[in-house]
């Protein structure tokens, strides 16, 4: 079980405290995604790290390569990823690395996932050509995760996430991997003068906005204000979901044609799957929501539509002859 | 595809692209230019398709690449010779078959940077010919220089990469 | 270059035009005879012999995920003049009413992929690293 007191960052890692997992308390024995966590940061590995993922019918599939040592891991894929040996998230875009997650920056424990989930252990296959441990985790004896550690070092060699009717709908792993004690560790990226993100008091905002409980045991660990928006961030102790919060309407040229739609109560919205999960996005009382999460696509719509709907305010006389406007307009612009 | 045929635009960047940006890749050395190379071909290959006589595709492409990138080269006063600070070397060699092929002990990551170390023109030629593998007449033609002048270029580009990589 | 004690001259360009099968017979013969006693053009022919090999063995190149895919798609600009000629007599208050008003709040961009970014940075501190920021080594595209 863990414990943490929320804003301490803890280093309790054997290595500096200023590696990968630096601001999360050091894992119980039966905490196997700390566990993963804690090794990922101690043990150096170069890799080929292989993602799959359904996107309705379709199957995907990309590679990246993975070069971890001294705490900073970078991952190359077409985009590049990096964790910084200051505990600090990086993406690389063409304009260069952006940070995105600064060092100590803070998150509350999410909930014990023993609440919500039951979790087993024993001995698994080959992975990557590594004897495994296979942790199965089920939600009321459903079968949603399957994650395979390494026996060794309990470095997270695969893991394979399944809908409810049991078919694999995501999976992440390597495809090889070499353990390396010496393996050089990658470059620091050039600093950036992007403002980080900010923690927010909850107490600053409004309980509609970011509400502390969602359904299906999503607890609110973290709010964070980025550029333009505010980010509340839910965990249910395995998976994270983020709730992107903008005011205005929503730009339905820049949609693109990839979305499913769905109903979100009585918005109407569309869903994307990503190589890492879900997108949920629509609009209401004069805000566009974005719902992104690792969670499977059934607890993603649960939890989205548990969020509660901003009491839209009355349209001013002028806003409502704009709207008219706009209707009118739109037909010559084509 | 068949040779008789003149492709539209689209079906050279679907069915070519990876052949174009090796042809620009081992040309200019570094993905940046690579990109702006391939795209700067490809808006020359969409014109010159009206006026292209179906024969040795590919030929036909490596040439408007070489041309194209030499055009550049022209223009630039002082290239580039360093990658820029947000592009690290790449941590990995690009791919893992290319070791094998290398028994001798030069990765590809070495080649290359050997490659960027030749004069645009000795690049060009030994790129046509080991990368292409175009024959000399047809590089001559590419060029537009004489035979003899591609002979020695070729030569010369590979004396000087050999001694890069001693 | 220099006559060789058997009165030829080194084959210098040659050696390279050999390896690539651009001589005739009739040069090729004479290459090699020169080959035979000379030991300077030896290493030069092993030299250019590597570097060719070496350059033969490049694997090729694949272009960055979607560079082609953003060529092909059509870019459709957004036309900003309104076709006045054409405007009925309500569209044509409509547009004065759109001109008068102060501008409306720009339009929220998806922005997905940004999102997409700042969510796996956020979960990835939890959880591990490489499964939770693989994906976000992948391009999101949710245009088709």
């Amino acid at each position: 079980m863990r414990t943490l007191v929320a804003g301490v960052v803890v280093g309790l890692l054997s290595t500096a405290a200023t590696g990968i997992g630096a601001g999360a308390a050091a894992a119980a024995a039966d905490d196997p995604f700390g566990r993963a966590r804690e090794a990922a940061a101690r043990v150096s590995f170069t890799g080929t790290v292989e993602v799959r993922w359904l996107d309705r019918d379709t199957e995907h599939r990309e590679q990246l390569t993975v070069r971890s040592a001294e705490g900073s891991l970078l991952l190359r894929g077409a985009n590049q990823v990096m964790v910084s040996s200051t505990a600090a998230r990086l993406v690389q875009h063409d304009d260069g690395w952006h940070l995105l997650w600064p060092p100590a920056l803070d998150r509350v424990d999410g909930p014990d996932p023993d609440l919500k989930y039951q979790t087993t252990e024993q001995d698994g296959p080959t992975v990557a050509g590594r004897a495994t441990t296979v942790v199965d985790v089920r939600q009321q004896s459903v079968l949603r995760e399957r994650v395979f550690l390494d026996r060794e070092t309990d470095l997270l060699l695969q893991r394979r996430q399944y809908d409810e009717a049991g078919a694999t709908t995501r999976v992440v792993g390597f495809t090889e991997l070499v353990i390396d004690p010496t393996t050089a560790p990658p470059p620091a990226p050039p600093k950036t003068s992007d403002p980080a993100p900010q923690v927010v008091a909850p107490a600053r905002l409004s309980p509609a906005l970011a509400p502390a409980r969602l359904a299906d045991g999503y607890a609110r660990v973290g709010i964070y204000k980025r550029e333009g928006m505010v980010q509340v961030l839910y965990s249910d102790g395995i998976y994270d979901l983020s709730v992107f919060e903008r005011e205005g309407l929503l730009d339905r040229q820049q949609l693109g044609e990839a979305g499913a739609p769905v109903a979100v109560g009585k918005a109407s919205g569309w869903r994307y799957a990503w190589p890492g999960g879900q997108v949920v996005l629509w609009e209401a009382g004069g805000t566009v929501f974005t719902v992104v999460s690792d969670a499977p696509l059934d607890q993603v719509l649960t939890a989205a539509r548990d969020l509660p709907v901003p009491a839209a305010r009355a349209p001013s006389l002028l806003e409502r002859l704009r709207s008219v406007a706009r209707t009118l307009i739109q037909p010559l612009e084509e | 595809m068949p040779d008789g045929t003149v492709p539209s635009w689209e079906e050279v960047a679907r069915d070519h692209g990876r052949f174009l940006y090796t042809v620009a890749f081992r040309l200019t050395g570094n993905d940046d230019d690579a990109q702006d190379l391939v795209q700067e071909v490809l808006l020359r290959v969409r014109k010159g398709l009206e006026t292209y006589r179906p024969g040795s595709l590919e030929g036909w492409l490596s040439r408007i690449t070489t041309n194209t990138f030499l055009d550049e080269v022209r223009r630039r006063r002082r290239r580039p010779t360093d990658p820029l600070p947000e592009n690290p070397d790449r941590a990995l060699p690009p791919s893992m078959a290319a070791d094998e092929a290398l028994a001798g002990g030069a990765l590809p990551d070495d080649v290359q940077s050997a490659l960027r170390a030749l004069p645009a023109d000795y690049r060009a030629a030994v790129v046509l010919c080991d990368v292409v593998g175009l024959p000399y007449q047809e590089i001559a033609d590419a060029l537009d220089v004489p035979v003899g002048t591609v002979r020695s270029r070729i030569h010369r580009g590979r004396a000087m990469l050999r001694q890069v990589l001693a | 270059m220099t006559a060789t004690p058997t009165g030829g001259e080194h084959p210098g360009d040659d050696l390279s035009a050999l390896l690539d099968g651009e001589l005739s017979s009739a040069e090729e013969a004479a290459v090699q005879a020169h080959l035979v006693g000379c030991l300077a053009c030896r290493h030069e022919m092993e030299a250019v012999s590597v570097a060719r090999q070496w350059v033969r063995a490049l694997p090729p190149v694949d272009a960055p995920f979607g560079l082609y895919e953003r060529m092909l798609v059509p870019y459709r600009p957004r036309r900003r003049r309104l076709a006045m000629a054409m405007v009925g007599a309500a569209a044509a208050v409509a547009a004065v009413l759109v001109s008068v008003a102060p501008a409306p709040q720009a339009p929220v961009d998806p922005s997905v992929a940004t999102l997409i970014e700042a969510h796996a940075t956020s979960a990835s501190v939890d959880g591990d690293p490489v499964t939770n920021l693989a994906p976000a080594g992948v391009p999101v595209s949710i245009h088709r």
